[in-house]
C-alpha cells in the first residue's frame, strides 16, 4: 500500500510576493502537494477582513504549513499552538520561495528575538 | 577652488546625515520602484531592521504596515503628486511587536523637478497609545501576554464568546487578569462602541450596593437629594462587569437574576420599571458552585451568570509566560517613566522563574514596577529586586532538575544519531515535529 503524504502548504500573498503581513493580507495562496507534487492550487480573497477575521479564516483552513513575512507574535503564538509548521519573515516571489521549500531549502528560522 | 567645493559638498553631506541621524522621526526614501535607497537611525531603532539591510529592499517588507497593500500614502503621493500628513497606521517591528506610528510622506524630486521617489518621515506614537490605553483601559487581545496552553484554548473560542450575546463568569487566583479579559471581550464583541461598567461587589457595603447598581430616585432615602443613575443604566447598549461577585448579598442577588431574566429593574424609589440592554460578564475568585452548594450562593442566578465559563490559572501554572510578561513591563514602564531598561540579568530571571507569585500578575507587575525604580543601568540586577524575593532561597526539587537533564540529553543523543533531522527525531521520540522544535528551543540545543 502507497502512503500518500498530502500537505497543504499557505501563503499570503501580495502581486505574487509574499505579502508583507499575515494579518493584513487581501489573498492568499493555497498549495496541496502530495508526494512532493502539486495537486492543487488556489487563490482565496479575503478583502475588507479585519485581523482577527483573517486568523479565524486561517484557524478554518488549518494549514499544514505557512510560509510568510510579517506575523504579529501574539498570531505567532496561536499558530504555532495549532501546530502548524511557521516559516516566517520571508520576502520574495511566491513561486521562487515554494520551489526552495519544495527542495528542502528553508530551514524552519527563530521565529523571534524578543529579549533586548 | 574645486577641491574646497568637494570639501564643502563632503562636509555638507556628513552634515545632513549627522542631522538625519540625530532625530526622532524615522526617515527612509524609495525610488520609483518602491526600493528602499536611504533609511536613517531612528528608522532602524523604531522598525528594527538594520540599516544597511534595508537599503536596497521593497519598501513594504521593511516597514510591514497595516495600510501597504492597500493604502500606501507613498503610491498616493506618486499618482497624485500630493503630501500625506498625519497619517495614522501600525508597523511591524522585527520582534513581531505592532508600533503605532504617525507618518507624513510625499514625492522626491529633481533640480529639474522630475519625480525620483518618495520620501516618508514616521513618528512611534507608544509611549501616547499606551498612556492612552492605560487611562480608558481599551484593551483588546494583542494586550494579554501569553503562549500558555491553557490561555491559547481560550482564546481559540474567544471570538465566538465575545460575539454572542451569552453572559460570562470568569473564574481565577486574584491577580490573573479577570478584568483585563473583561474588556477584551467587550472590544470584541457587538457592543464594543457602548460603555463598559466595571463594579467591583466586594469594595461597596451592602447597604450602597443596590443603589450602585439600579440607581436611585430623587427622595429614595434621606440623603437621595436628585436623582442617580446606577451601573445598568450607564451600561446601557453596552457592558455590565461585575468583579467579586460571590461577595453580593442574597437581597441583591434576587434583584439581579430579575435584571437577568425580565430584563428590566427598578431604581431605588421609583415605582416606574427601566428596561436594560446590557451585556453581563462576572469574575470570581472563588468558585462559586461551592457557594451555592453551601448556600451562599443563589442557584438559579449561578445558572444565569455561568453560561459560558473561563478559568484562568495562577501564573505559577504558567511560568513559561514570565519572560514574556517581564518583557512587556519592561516595554510598558519604559514609556511610562521614560527609562531605556533592555531587560533582566540572567540571576534576575531565575528568581523571577521560580517565585510562585501569590499575587500572580500583578504581583509580577508590582516586582518590575519596583524594579524600574531602582535600577540605575540599563540592566535590572539582583539587588535591584524587592528584598523579600531576592532573599527566598528557591531551589527547584533536584528530581526536577534531573528529568529535565535526562529529557534534553536524549533529545541531543537522537538528534547526532539521526544527522540532525529533526523529523526522523520527533518520530523515533514519538512526538511531532512542532513539540520537538519548542524542546529545543526551551534547553537551548545547538547543532
Amino acid at each position: 500500500m502507497i502512503m500518500l503524504n498530502t500537505k497543504t502548504i499557505l501563503f499570503p500573498i501580495y502581486n505574487n510576493l509574499i505579502s508583507p503581513r499575515l494579518d493584513y493580507t487581501r489573498h492568499f495562496k493555497i498549495f496541496t502537494i502530495q508526494n512532493g507534487k502539486v495537486i492543487k492550487k488556489e487563490l482565496v480573497e479575503q478583502y475588507d477582513k479585519s485581523p482577527e477575521q483573517i486568523l479565524e479564516f486561517i484557524k478554518r483552513v488549518k494549514p499544514d504549513v505557512i510560509i510568510c513575512n510579517g506575523i504579529p507574535y501574539t498570531y505567532f503564538v496561536q499558530l504555532d499552538y495549532y501546530e502548524i509548521e511557521l516559516h516566517c519573515w520571508l520576502a520574495g516571489n511566491v513561486d521562487d520561495i515554494f520551489s526552495e521549500y519544495l527542495n528542502g531549502k528553508i530551514n524552519r528560522n527563530k521565529p523571534f528575538c524578543i529579549s533586548k | 577652488m574645486i577641491n574646497m567645493k568637494k570639501e564643502n559638498k563632503i562636509l555638507g553631506n556628513k552634515l545632513e546625515s549627522l542631522i538625519l541621524d540625530s532625530i526622532v522621526e524615522g526617515v527612509f526614501t524609495v525610488d520609483a520602484d518602491m526600493k528602499v535607497t536611504y533609511f536613517n537611525k531612528a528608522a532602524e531603532k523604531i522598525t528594527g531592521v538594520d540599516r544597511n539591510k534595508a537599503v536596497g529592499m521593497y519598501c513594504f517588507n521593511v516597514l510591514k504596515s497595516n495600510i501597504c497593500e492597500n493604502n500606501c500614502p507613498i503610491r498616493l503621493s506618486f499618482k497624485t503628486g500630493n503630501e500625506t500628513i498625519n497619517k495614522h497606521k501600525n508597523i511591524l517591528r522585527s520582534d513581531g511587536k505592532k508600533i503605532p506610528v504617525t507618518l507624513n510622506s510625499s514625492v522626491l524630486r529633481d533640480n529639474e523637478g522630475n519625480m525620483i521617489g518618495g520620501v516618508e518621515t514616521f513618528r512611534d506614537l507608544s509611549p501616547i497609545v499606551e498612556l492612552q490605553k492605560e487611562i480608558e483601559k481599551r484593551y483588546t487581545f494583542d494586550d494579554i501576554v501569553t503562549k500558555s496552553p491553557e490561555i491559547l484554548k481560550i482564546f481559540d473560542v474567544l471570538p465566538n464568546i465575545a460575539q454572542s450575546e451569552s453572559s460570562v463568569m470568569i473564574q481565577g487566583p486574584s491577580g490573573t487578569g479577570k478584568e483585563l479579559f473583561a474588556r477584551a471581550i467587550h472590544n470584541l464583541s457587538f457592543r464594543k462602541a457602548g460603555p463598559f461598567i466595571a463594579i467591583n461587589c466586594g469594595a461597596l457595603p451592602d447597604s450602597l450596593i443596590e443603589s450602585e447598581l439600579f440607581g436611585y430616585v430623587k427622595g429614595a432615602f434621606t440623603d437621595a437629594k436628585k436623582e442617580k443613575p446606577g451601573r445598568f443604566e450607564l451600561a446601557e447598549n453596552g457592558t455590565l462587569f461585575l468583579d467579586e461577585i460571590d461577595s453580593l448579598p442574597m437581597s441583591t442577588q434576587v434583584k439581579l437574576l430579575r435584571v437577568l431574566q425580565e430584563k428590566t429593574y427598578e431604581p431605588l424609589g421609583s415605582t416606574k420599571s427601566k428596561k436594560s440592554n446590557v451585556r453581563i460578564l462576572s469574575a470570581s475568585k472563588n468558585n462559586l458552585l461551592n457557594l451555592v452548594n453551601k448556600e451562599k450562593f443563589r442557584e438559579d442566578l449561578y445558572f444565569r451568570l455561568n453560561v459560558v465559563k473561563i478559568e484562568l490559572p495562577p501564573l505559577s501554572a504558567r511560568r513559561d509566560d514570565i519572560p514574556l510578561l517581564i518583557n512587556h513591563f519592561i516595554y510598558k514602564f519604559n514609556h511610562k517613566m521614560s527609562k531605556h531598561v533592555t531587560g533582566v540579568s540572567h540571576d534576575v530571571l531565575t528568581t523571577l522563574m521560580r517565585y510562585n507569585y501569590p499575587g500572580n500578575i500583578r504581583e509580577l507587575e508590582n516586582i518590575m514596577e519596583h524594579c524600574f525604580v531602582m535600577c540605575k543601568n540599563d540592566e535590572i540586577q539582583i539587588n535591584d529586586l524587592p528584598a523579600e524575593i531576592s532573599d527566598i532561597d528557591i531551589e527547584l526539587p533536584q528530581a526536577f532538575d534531573t528529568i529535565q537533564n535526562l529529557e534534553k540529553g536524549k533529545i541531543i543523543e537522537l538528534l547526532e544519531k539521526n544527522n540532525w533531522d529533526k523529523s526522523k527525531t520527533a518520530k523515533e521520540l514519538g512526538i511531532d515535529r512542532t513539540t520537538l522544535w519548542r524542546k529545543i528551543k526551551k534547553f537551548k540545543i545547538e547543532h
